[in-house]
């Protein structure tokens, strides 16, 4: 029994540091917090002289003279300004940092040069409402000197725009003068520029917004959420939309975008769960090289799931799409911002206060650092009329891609609707009928029969190989196909209803006849901010006949489910491995270990189920099994 | 002891126009008198104890109280009449008075003959050992108190319990300086309530108080019809018409709760049974519900509460004029759609009677109340800024400056450059900011705060008679642009106004609670800005220069020779002064 105790805390073991080096290509590395700074990174910029500056949720901002050290020296920390409101983004200007506080622009300066701003100027105020959820992000400068903000929408219940500009990005001058530049927002926590100048920012899932994505953002564009088109009117705007045209469901993003002027189409859908769960910032790889072979493409950060991905744009007849990859997991804490240093590692500014994540630290700051070996990945996806070229770090072996079924490609899309999240709907599987090395074997170009236009596509590739035998580092990747170069043959196929997800033995959501409408006990469950349930353990008799009601008062989907002993981390862990699929079956995987459970519940909605409660006396984990929740989302159904 | 002549009422209880029907009621149900107070007969005293107007000679450090004839204050000295004896005995009660001390006063109250809240004059100590709100041995959690001729309010709530007497709360303008406090003695005999001064002078007014006895009011065979409804509650009409339902089940219940069926949403119910009150009297009844209800007594409608309503905010109050025994009662109540959202809440308040639920304990919320999250001062000018409570409203661009040396500190709305309100002891609480999301985002002064009317400070008034502004319009004239730290550590701000600039700045005094605030105009021509130095009920021009502000709530006072202006406004006075540009104007506020 020892024995096999020691097992599992060695698989433990293992499992955290595999995961730590799960890109080994990149190394994480911690910058040490002296005891006692609390550096919930809010926002993270560089200054001439090499020191870091980080702004924290508790509204300081620290100067780290020297970023690379090892060690935690607290003389190697001073504290430049404090007092801020929860500022959530800053950049450095011409001997001042600026940073976007919840309603204020404010640009900091140390006018005595004693290492502290002694002045705090307001450039530019905006109204608040007095919601937790009017966070402010920004400011990133722009070529033309001007700065960009962003402005969250408030939550209450729901996502809405209750003063002016929430839900907007604006466009301010060094003087002050705000610019609406673009609504549609709704969290829009990373926003920067590709290489070409060209604004993106991205999003996270929730009301209107299917799923994380990216979209390009130009001069009055309307990218998804109505709620800040209450502003629309307002003198400076430059949407034309109105609020009232929006119906609760409107079929899908991109057809909307396709029919009416104004609405843009994302970028890039980031598929729930498998490409995070909360995109956060982007940062364009202008390194040269300094961080490897994906000059030019961006990395996107992911708070829920400390991850950083990959994103790799394209411009088709003027409008942009992109492919996403998995690049690194493994980090501390809630990944918020990615900066360069100017040796060309990358900062990775964290938090997870109030929304939890997969690293359990609850702050810090990390570098990842390119070991200087080309990894073997995919390195971008270009979209041809009838098909993709994929063109890889490495040339490949070229026995490993004749077969077929190598490449196993999916296409799907997701609702746009008031609705928070949407499952993958319309999946379809695509026929790869060719598949023709290229690039004398750096790239191999598939030939698909069925390419949508406004569809996701999911591109799997099964044991391909470079000419050492090695594998690839990450085999999938999602393109967001919205044009298919010279019109191709792509096909339009209307929305249907999405897969309703059926009810089984182990969710009954209404009481079983022969209960002659008599419950033995009824059980509720509700949740607590921050990825938790608001009980710890709930306490049932054995056999007896249970309702269990789960009131999901988060602004988060959830759900709960009763699992075996022992396998609340294998049943998350296949949970997230259902993919595309997880919103649709619940995020529930079809495995023995799980013994009931809940549908997926939208924030503030309630399901009630009925179960026999084990006959075995004893305990019961139970989980929210949305994709990572499961890290703190537990607990304990005693059977007594 | 010379004979007493009768006495008028006293002047209006501040409290008393919370008994209005209506009236949102946030605070919890212990230390909030509804019905109203009785006032300790002040004929009792020695007569020439009796004054109508009590000011402190030499404000602040004065140690004699003058007065002017009047029977609306009672004046204890200790070397006059020290001390009064209420005509009543008293177990548990409430009581809540107003006092001003002289400089170096002791005194206090005395309960049932053997346990003393001292009420001395604690200014310019820097402990909170023998500040005001000290019981027996016992010292307040902190210093509360203002300095020597303002009025200051005390509340509390004493219970002789089963295990003795229990002070459960003091408050000291505004601020509990006790909470909770179990004496560990055996309870005394009734005994009548003493006010008594050992040494300087103390005056009191506004003694209103409740004694509570044992006698309450209960629900009695009460009965439950259940109706099941379709859809959700609307913010306009919750409660349905019951005469087009049908009932779906019916029963009894000893006690009031939403919990009676095992329903949990798109439900209904009605109740009805009898309310027996032991006294004769006023009660007042306060509604709370997560949902809708409408509440009867003796088949006349008390309270209606119709609409979605909320357990937490929304709270409705009914007052009527109740015979001893038994009253038909009935209530309808909706419960809310949103199935887990809940609360059921009646509680009533009468002759001699503390309020208290007529629901049983699990209808309701019961959410304990969260130690704070205390943010200490660090050094001088430290900066807070967040989402603040001001009266009531929630204000979005706050800022709140400690001060860790002398332990004042103040809070400022950005918005309107507004000096909003200013405290001693610890900065602030700052729970509802930094654990978890932060929901409320709000920091809350941890000291009693003097709260001023967070009106624009600063406005051009045309004309002598101009009103002064309530509010700025979003391009002005008064535009933010952000503060400088001085060399002495604190924030200056910043504000463009009359194409020059305000610059302003409040720096502690080096003792004493006390905050220096000067403020000035450069580059500007104009000619007619004004600076509002001051707000409240009555403004009293005092002796040397130093002005009683809302009725000796605190000192202001002016440097130099500038002269203010007091000027009438609808509610009360104000203290304004025309800012010349280039020049600055200094004032200090003292409490």
């Amino acid at each position: 029994m020892v024995k096999r105790y020691f097992f599992y805390i060695l698989i433990l073991i293992l499992g955290s540091s595999l995961m730590a080096q799960e890109n080994p290509h990149y190394q994480i590395e911690d910058l040490p917090i002296p005891e006692g700074i609390v550096l919930e990174v809010g926002g993270l910029a560089f200054m001439p002289d090499g020191a870091l500056a980080a702004c924290t949720r508790r509204g300081e901002v620290w100067i780290i003279k020297d970023p690379y050290a090892t060690s935690a020296d607290p003389a190697n920390f001073s504290r430049f300004a404090s007092g801020l409101h929860e500022p959530l983004g800053l950049a450095y200007k011409d001997g001042s940092l600026l940073t976007v506080q919840r309603g204020e622009l404010t640009k900091l300066t140390d006018k005595n040069g004693d290492g502290k701003a002694d002045s705090y100027e307001s450039i530019a105020k905006w109204p608040l409402s007095g919601n937790y959820h009017d966070y402010g992000y920004g400011p990133l400068l722009l070529p033309n000197g001007n700065m960009m903000v962003a402005l969250n929408l408030s939550w209450i219940g729901y996502g809405a725009s209750l003063v002016k500009w929430r839900g907007w990005m604006l466009e301010i001058t060094p003087e002050g003068e705000i610019m609406p530049y673009a609504t549609g927002m709704r969290s829009p926590a990373g926003f920067g520029l590709d290489a070409d100048g060209e604004l993106f920012y991205s999003d996270n899932q929730g009301d209107w917004v299917g799923s994380g994505r990216v979209s390009h953002v130009s001069k009055g564009d309307f990218v998804g959420n109505p709620q800040g088109l209450k502003w629309a009117q307002e003198e400076g705007s430059p949407v034309s939309l109105t609020f009232d045209m929006f119906a609760d469901s409107m079929g899908t993003l991109y057809t909307q975008a396709m029919q009416v002027d104004g609405i843009k189409e994302p970028t890039a859908w980031f598929p729930h769960g498998v490409m995070g769960i909360s995109t956060s910032a982007i940062l364009l790889d202008d390194t040269k090289g300094k961080f490897g072979p994906f000059e030019n493409q961006m990395f996107i950060g992911d708070q829920g799931q400390s991850k950083i991905m990959r994103m790799q744009l394209e411009k088709v007849d003027g409008s942009y799409q992109a492919a996403l990859f998995p690049f690194t997991e493994g980090f501390s804490s809630g990944v918020l911002r990615q900066v360069w240093g100017e040796d060309g590692t990358m900062f990775v500014g964290m938090t997870n206060r109030g929304w939890a994540s997969t690293g359990r630290a609850p702050f810090g700051i990390q570098r990842l650092k390119y070991n200087g070996k080309t990894p073997f990945e995919m390195h971008r996806i270009e979209a041809r009329p009838d098909g993709f070229e994929i063109f890889f770090t490495q040339k490949i072996n070229p026995a490993t891609v004749r077969n077929m079924d190598k490449f196993s490609i999916k296409s799907f899309t997701y609702h746009y609707h008031s609705t928070y999240g949407s499952p993958a709907i319309n999946i379809e599987t695509c026929n790869v009928s060719e598949a023709i090395l290229g690039d004398e074997g750096g790239s191999v170009y598939l030939k698909v029969d069925n390419l949508r236009e406004g569809y996701v596509h999911e591109i799997r590739l099964k044991d391909v190989k470079n000419q050492l035998g090695k594998k690839l580092l990450h085999d999938f990747a999602y393109y967001t196909l919205n044009k298919i170069p010279g019109g191709g043959t792509g096909q339009q196929t209307s929305t249907t209803a999405s897969n309703k997800s059926s009810s089984s033995t182990k969710r009954v959501t209404t009481m079983p006849v022969n209960w002659n409408g008599k419950v033995d006990e009824s059980v509720e469950i509700a949740t607590k901010p921050g990825m938790y349930f608001n009980k710890e353990v709930l306490e049932v008799k054995a056999g007896s006949k249970v309702k269990l009601t789960f009131n999901n008062d988060d602004d988060m989907q959830h759900n709960w489910v009763l699992v075996k002993k022992g396998t609340i981390d294998e049943v998350g862990l296949a949970a997230i491995e259902l993919g595309i699929e997880g919103p649709a079956k619940n995020y529930v995987p079809d495995t023995e270990n799980v013994i009931y459970h809940t549908k997926l519940l939208e924030p503030e909605t309630t399901e009630d189920i009925y179960f026999i409660a084990p006959d075995k006396p004893g305990e019961y984990p139970f989980v929210c099994t949305m994709a990572g929740h499961h890290i703190t989302m537990r607990g304990i159904l005693k059977v007594k | 002891m010379n004979r007493l002549t009768p006495l008028v009422l006293l002047v209006i209880c501040l409290l008393s126009s919370c008994a209005e029907e209506g009236l949102p009621e946030s605070s919890p149900p212990k230390m909030a008198i509804q019905t109203e107070l009785d006032f300790l007969p002040m004929e009792m005293g020695e007569s020439n104890a009796l004054v109508g107007k009590a000011y402190l000679e030499t404000p602040i450090v004065g140690e004699k109280i003058a007065s002017s004839e009047g029977k609306e204050i009672l004046l204890l000295e200790a070397d006059g009449n020290a001390s009064f004896i209420s005509p009543f005995t008293h177990n548990s009660l409430e009581l809540n008075l107003e006092f001003m001390t002289t400089k170096g006063a002791e005194g206090g109250i005395l309960l049932q003959g053997a346990h003393k809240v001292y009420l001395n004059d604690n200014w310019g100590t820097e402990s909170p050992s023998n500040a005001p709100g000290k019981i027996d041995e016992d010292s307040p959690m902190s210093d509360a108190s203002l300095a020597p001729g303002l009025w200051q309010k005390l509340r509390l709530l004493y219970h002789n319990t089963e295990g003795g007497p229990v002070f459960d709360k003091v408050e000291l303008n505004g601020y509990t300086v006790q909470e909770n406090l179990a004496l560990g003695t055996t309870n005394p005999d009734a005994a009548p309530l003493e006010l008594l001064v050992d040494k300087g002078a103390i005056a009191f007014r506004n003694i209103g108080y409740k004694l509570y006895g044992d006698k309450l009011p209960f629900l009695d065979g009460l009965s439950y019809s259940l109706y099941e409804i379709e859809g959700r509650t609307t913010a306009e009409d919750s409660i349905p018409d019951f005469s087009a339902l049908e009932v779906k089940d019916t029963g009894t219940s000893d006690s009031l709760s939403w919990q009676v069926t095992e329903e949990r949403r798109n439900y209904a119910l009605t109740f009805e049974g009898n309310l027996n009150v032991p006294t004769e009297g006023e009660y007042m009844f306060e509604l709370r519900v997560q949902g809708g209800a409408i509440l009867f007594l003796d088949g006349k409608e008390l309270i209606n509460h119709d609409g979605e309503t909320n357990y937490e905010e929304d709270s409705k109050f009914g007052k009527v004029k109740l015979t001893p025994g038994d009253h038909a009662f009935k209530l309808l109540y909706r419960k809310e759609h949103m199935h887990w959202r809940f609360g059921l809440g009646l509680f009533v308040e009468g002759p001699g009677i503390e309020k208290m639920p007529l629901h049983s304990k699990g209808s309701v919320y019961n959410r304990q109340k969260p130690d704070p999250y205390i943010l200490k001062a660090d050094g001088k000018g430290s900066l807070h800024r967040s989402y603040l409570m001001h009266k009531d409203e929630k204000l979005t661009h706050a800022i709140s400056v400690g001060d860790a040396e002398e332990g004042v500190h103040y809070s400022y709305d950005l918005d309107n450059a507004s000096l909003l309100q200013m405290w001693g002891g610890e900065f602030l609480d700052v729970r509802q900011m930094w654990v978890g999301r932060g929901a409320e985002q709000l920091a809350v002064p941890m000291g009693a705060a003097i709260v001023h009317a967070g009106l624009p400070n600063f406005a051009v008034l045309p004309k002598k008679n101009t009103s002064w502004p309530e509010e700025l319009t979003e391009d002005g004239p008064l535009k933010f642009k952000g503060y400088d730290i001085s060399e002495s550590g604190g924030p200056v701000f910043r504000y463009a106004l009359a194409g020059g600039e305000i610059q302003d700045q409040l720096v502690p005094a080096e003792s004493g609670r006390s905050l220096q605030r000067s403020i000035s105009l450069s580059n500007s021509e104009e000619s007619k800005a004004y600076i509002l130095l001051a707000k409240g009920m009555e403004i009293h021009e005092g002796p040397n220069g130093l002005y009683g502000v809302d009725d000796f709530n605190y000192y202001l006072s002016v440097d130099g020779d500038a002269k203010p202006q007091i000027r009438q406004t609808t509610h009360g006075q104000e203290l304004i002064m025309a800012l010349s540009p280039n020049s600055t104007i200094s004032y200090s506020l003292t409490w």
